[in-house]
């Protein structure tokens, strides 16, 4: 199980939905779109800067593990099935399907920064899990797919409540004598069944008394009222700076910029887009001035 | 069924116990946002295949796929506008599958809510087999972890579901606890599948059937155990699990009458 969503008072947790939106979309056009490892590594630091502007540099701890391992596989599986590169490190044996398993440097590098990527794409999607209120943000879907999102409201709200009669179920299946933990493999696999089907039973039966109070409460009638949050200049701030950073990322990825790792690696310092980093790196810094700022000065949280 | 007499002056169905119709404006600019979706999936892979930067990068190309195929599915949900009960339902039977799921996420592959995912489809439809699906990956990544595997995920048990709805069409919706089963086990090593896609198109190069067939291996035992988990939970639960979900759409449905029509009843 990994960390969930907890209120704090810091900027990202107090952002519009619709500007954290935008703020994790430009970090994974960032991540996903940019080549050279060194551009890569700019937007690395940058969401690191936002991980701890977030205060959930606790938090993230199991993504950045997760990420970890995930990259591994990565950095794993990518020299076994890619050996393309003008520099040969060991010279493997022949296998059905894969071929000839050379493994070459610029797989290898191929793979890590690869890993890399995928790390920081995890670490995003962390950042968000738990900085961003998911109430909030299926308040923005809900004004495309109202219908889908309020079954997902649904079932959120229902979670809970399920997990504690579960629980509660197990005491009495405990208290029965049933062996749950014990016993031989057939004898829990059967407890189990019961459990489910009674768990099925209680929460259609639930779902059936809130179709009945929603009709009561007149679903459909008449328009749908919404809780307007007002988008305030920190809100505008980020917006435009997440933005940016994206269109900086979609230009890179057009542009000559674009890193080669085969046949042989280029120079990542060579380019004819340096300032792409730089941008970048200015951008994340706003952010970061601009939220620490928001954090220390009570003046300027009442301004933004 | 319950039957409810009408008379004049009430509530029109689509006012009342059923929901609003997407009527008029509101559901042709559903539907063309739909197609709108459907080009521009086409559209995005076009790009792609015509190296188009950045839509040549599969690994935006292919999330940007599956965030479209999503509101497409969304959208037809959305389309059909479904009522108080089927809302409800969805909303109960995604908590369900998304508790099975955070229960057993302790055994790699072994995920009872694709069962659950592929019988809801069949008893209930396919629309509402896909927002299931989907539900369940967005609620329990909430607990287990979100990342650029949610929308496969999605799409993944989505799709599941919305398959289960159209063998319920082929069985003219009677319950057959055998092909259900066969299904649910197919999609044990299709979602895997499906999510190996994900990964293969972002992060391994070069493209090739030999990586892709390399990624899938090393992740076959987990689907094997993913589809021989679905078989066993289908074969044990599939019966007493469809009667209690056509038992609720029973108890639930209704039909109105029109005037005079309850004499004849």
């Amino acid at each position: 199980m990994l960390p969930v969503y907890r209120d704090k008072d810091t900027i990202i947790h107090a952002l519009h939905p619709l500007a954290a939106i935008l703020l994790l979309a430009s970090l994974l056009a960032a991540v996903l779109l940019l080549e050279n490892p060194l551009y890569l590594a700019v937007a690395g630091a940058g969401l690191a800067a936002l991980v701890f502007l977030a205060e959930v540099s606790r938090e993230v701890r199991p993504f950045l593990r997760l990420g970890l391992f995930l990259a591994f596989l990565v950095l794993i599986v990518n020299p076994l099935v890619n050996h393309r590169g003008d520099h040969v490190l060991v010279y493997g044996p022949r296998l059905p399907v894969l071929g000839r398993l050379d493994v070459t440097l610029e797989a290898l590098v191929y793979g890590a920064v690869s890993g890399f990527r995928l790390m920081l794409v995890v670490l995003a999607f962390g950042l968000a899990g738990t900085a961003l209120n998911p109430d909030h943000l299926l308040e923005v879907l809900s004004r495309i797919s109202f219908r889908s999102s309020l079954s997902a409201a649904l079932a959120v709200r229902l979670y809970p409540s399920l997990v504690l009669e579960a629980r509660e179920m197990r005491d009495v299946q405990a208290v029965r004598g049933e062996r749950l933990h014990g016993g031989g493999r057939w004898e829990r696999a059967r407890a189990q069944f019961p459990f489910w089907l009674a768990l099925f039973q209680g929460s259609l039966d639930r779902a059936a008394n809130i179709a009945e109070s929603m009709t009561a409460r007149g679903f459909g009638n008449g328009k749908v009222t919404r809780i307007r949050r007002a988008f305030r200049p920190r809100d505008a701030i980020f917006s435009f700076l997440a933005l940016g950073t994206m269109a900086v990322a979609v230009i890179s990825s057009i542009g000559k910029s674009d890193y080669r790792y085969f046949p042989a690696l280029s120079n990542p310092l060579r380019g004819t887009m340096i300032w792409v980093p730089a941008v970048m790196a200015g951008s994340f810094s706003i952010l970061v001035i601009v939220g620490r700022c928001w954090k220390r000065w009570p003046w300027w949280r009442s301004r933004i | 069924m319950v039957t409810i007499r009408r008379n004049r002056g009430e509530l029109r169905p689509e006012q009342s116990l059923a929901g609003p119709v997407a009527g008029g404006a509101r559901a042709s600019a559903l539907r063309a946002l739909r197609y709108l979706s459907i080009f521009a999936m086409f559209f995005v892979i076009y790009l792609g295949v015509r190296d188009v930067v950045p839509f040549s990068r599969w690994s935006v190309n292919s999330l940007l796929l599956a965030l479209l195929l999503l509101l497409v599915l969304f959208l037809r949900y959305e389309e059909k506008d479904f009522g108080a009960r089927e809302v409800a339902v969805v909303g109960a039977l995604a908590a369900v599958g998304a508790a099975g799921r955070v229960i057993f996420a302790a055994v790699p592959g072994l995920q009872p809510a694709t069962f659950l995912v592929v019988l809801s489809g069949y008893v209930l439809g396919e629309e509402s087999g896909f927002l299931v699906g989907a539900l369940i990956a967005l609620l329990s990544n909430i607990f287990l972890g979100h990342g650029p595997w949610t929308p496969w995920q999605m799409v993944g048990w989505g799709l599941a579901g919305f398959s289960g709805g159209l063998l319920s069409r082929l069985f003219r919706g009677k319950v057959r606890a055998l092909p259900l089963a066969l299904l649910a086990c197919v999609w044990g090593f299709l979602f895997g599948w499906i999510m190996n896609l994900w990964f293969w198109l972002s992060f391994i190069y070069p493209l090739s059937w030999a990586s892709y067939v390399a990624t899938c291996a090393a992740s076959f035992w987990f689907d094997l155990l993913h589809a021989t988990g679905n078989l066993a939970f289908s074969l044990v639960l599939c019966r007493p699990m469809a009667e209690m979900l056509l038992r609720y759409r029973e108890r639930m449905e209704f039909r109105y009458l029109g005037d005079g029509e309850w004499l004849r009843t």
